[in-house]
């Protein structure tokens, strides 16, 4: 089955900072996460695919079609919310919600109206007048109301309090009930997809480190606990990122059951948070 | 049909989810051919990821306990008496254990348990 | 596309309002000017409010929004080029309402202006030539960079283009200027404005299909 989004060895070159050999796949029906520290790449992936910057290789194909050459078939299928608002302070959020709704030509009036309600956002009220949370709200609504297949989100909770981060998700996890429809999630807390997530993307310096299926990165790497005693520099390799307290180590490991045989019984495995593996693969050592 | 699931168990989420399913067609709590919540409905519920589900579906339907109709849901299946009866009998296993140990305690003899069988046995209740 | 000129005027609201008294007080202050009037009101009304647009569009960085959208690049470009007919219009409605209001209602103490062919012809050569150099400057540069830029063009227009038409005018007897003179000396008036018109217009074209491409290769 066709993907809904195809990333091949997409490339963008900065002075300073390369974007190179981005691969990934999402069918329709799943939610994958993008994750990675700040600066990774993570913002620059999704702008190559909404095309607001030039790639400098490689290919993105939505919905089957190339991303360039189909940009607004594409993008009235989209739905978007970026990481600052930027829509126009001055006006209401009717006035902007009028502005945004002459673009796409599935625009659902009812179904904004009903987000509107479950948000309890104020037509009347300018954009400015909003406080972080209502603004991401709005443009969580806007993305919704118009019969978008694929979500793009790029850090849309960042800033946001918990209380926020967990109505967002319910709605994002009412969304995916619907099996023709995909949501693309880029966020550094990633506490938010531990849950929901189908797959995820993890992002590095500008290269994909993995992208699997979240619940088998979870079942297979570990967090290992033990003595310090117990490494020395044979089975140190098994480790991704190692750190050595006066009262023991902690370290990630990429297949628990390896560790497990390296080590025997001395040592305590975990289950890490998709957080762990992305501090360990970081920082490392 | 309950599914509680530990985060932090050692054992995988879709395998906990099986288990659970199992045990309830197991003790009747879920009867033949009724039918189980989707898998995306199910995901959205206990708020996991649909990949999970769907394994635990998967396992749940390869061991014979379901069966899935495409564009239409998932099933209990029939469940084939032999398989019945061995559950059955580990209940019952479980129960006896449970009395044998209950009537240790208050130092009951193998005859008066006997005793009490035989009478609960003819009584017919 | 219409519905991004509505946008320039929607979130400008107040200061279309304040444009409008803007061009009452050119009327009433600019008397001597005499029939120019017109010409400076308009192309200062038109200047202000598209290049308004952009100010706000730039200050809520709208163009990563708008590129978002399912949007051609083409479509933000022209509309911004419409707009500046739109508020042209807009200015030239309100200079008439204000200056037959003004006239019949006897304030004789304030000398007004009809719109004349000249002055009219003037405004629209006016408005297309320095919005044509502004424009694209603004579509590749971003509008906080192309400010500085603009405003030595503003002023180097003001200045330098009385300074061309003085020079052309003294000229007029000799070589190109010459001929030009002469050609237009015994045409009707209509068909010299058809032709500045003419001349604006392709100025405007020009400047547009610079200002696309430029934004084409726009990253955000």
């Amino acid at each position: 089955m066709e993907p809904i989004l195809e990333i091949t060895n997409l490339r963008k070159e900065y002075e300073g900072f390369t974007l190179k050999d981005i691969t990934l796949t999402l069918q329709k029906g799943y939610i994958m996460g993008f994750i990675g520290p700040n600066g990774a790449g993570k913002s620059t992936t999704i702008k190559l695919v909404l095309n607001l910057i030039n790639r400098d290789g490689g290919r993105i194909k939505v919905f089957g079609m190339d991303n360039i050459k189909y940009e607004t078939q594409i993008k009235n299928r989209i739905g978007f919310v970026l990481d600052e608002n930027f829509f126009y302070d001055e006006i209401t959020v009717k006035e902007m919600k009028n502005i945004i709704a002459s673009f796409y030509k599935r625009w659902d009036d009812k179904a904004f109206d009903k987000y509107m309600r479950k948000f309890e956002l104020p037509y009347s009220k300018k954009i400015k007048e909003l406080s972080k949370g209502m603004k991401m709200k709005f443009s969580l609504a806007a993305a919704l109301s118009h019969n978008a297949e694929l979500l793009i989100l790029d850090e849309p909770t960042s800033g946001l309090d918990p209380v926020v981060r967990r109505e967002f998700i319910d709605i994002l996890s009412d969304v995916i009930q619907d099996e023709n429809k995909a949501i693309f999630f880029s966020t550094h807390i990633t506490s938010d997809l531990d849950k929901i997530a189908d797959y995820v993307t993890f992002i590095n310096n500008g290269e994909i480190v993995f992208s699997n299926a979240k619940d088998e990165i979870l079942e297979n790497y570990g967090l290992v606990k033990g003595s310090n005693e117990l490494i020395n520099d044979n089975n140190k390799g098994v480790f991704i990122g190692l750190r050595e307290y006066g009262y023991g180590f902690e370290a990630l490991v990429k297949d628990k059951r390896q560790a497990r045989k390296v080590f025997g019984d001395k040592i305590l495995i975990e289950k890490p948070t998709l957080e762990d593996i992305m501090v360990y693969y970081t920082r490392g050592n | 049909m309950n599914i509680i699931i530990s985060n932090l168990s050692e054992q995988p989420i879709y395998e906990q989810i099986a288990a659970q399913i199992k045990d309830s067609i197991i003790k009747g709590e879920l009867k033949e051919a009724e039918m189980l919540p989707s898998i995306r409905s199910l995901a959205n519920e206990l708020k996991i990821s649909v990949i999970t589900t769907k394994r635990a579906y998967e396992e749940l339907e390869r061991d014979g306990y379901i069966t899935t109709v495409p564009g239409k849901g998932s099933y209990v299946a029939a469940q084939n008496r032999e398989l019945l009866k061995e559950s059955r009998m580990r209940i019952v296993e479980e129960k006896l254990i449970e009395a044998v140990s209950a009537a240790k305690t208050i130092g009951l003899t193998l005859d008066e348990v006997f005793e009490m069988l035989k009478l609960f046995y003819e009584e017919d209740v | 596309m219409l519905n991004l000129v509505m946008k320039d005027i929607i979130v400008q609201k107040k200061s279309i309002a304040f444009a409008v008294l803007y061009i009452f007080f050119f009327i009433v202050a600019f008397q001597s000017v005499g029939e120019m009037t017109f010409t400076c009101a308009i192309t200062a009304f038109s200047y202000i409010l598209v290049m308004g647009g952009f100010a706000y569009d730039d200050k809520n960085k709208a163009d990563i929004m708008l590129n978002s959208l399912p949007l051609k690049r083409y479509n933000i470009v022209l509309a911004k080029y419409i707009s500046l007919f739109v508020f042209m219009t807009l200015g030239t409605l309100v200079y008439f309402i204000l200056e037959l209001v003004l006239r019949s209602t006897g304030f004789s103490f304030i000398k007004t202006y009809p719109i004349t062919i000249e002055s009219f012809t003037g405004a629209i050569f006016a408005v297309s030539i320095m919005h044509s150099f502004c424009l694209p400057i603004i579509f590749k540069f971003g509008y906080t960079k192309a400010k500085v830029i603009n405003f030595v063009i503003f002023f180097a227009f003001f200045f330098g283009v009385s300074q061309l038409i003085n020079y052309i005018y003294a000229k007029r007897n000799v070589g190109f200027a010459g001929k030009a003179f002469a050609f237009f000396e015994n045409k009707p008036d209509y068909l010299i404005a058809l032709a500045i018109i003419a001349a604006a217009a392709l100025l405007l074209l020009i400047s547009y299909m610079i200002s696309l491409r430029v934004y084409k290769k726009r990253e955000f």
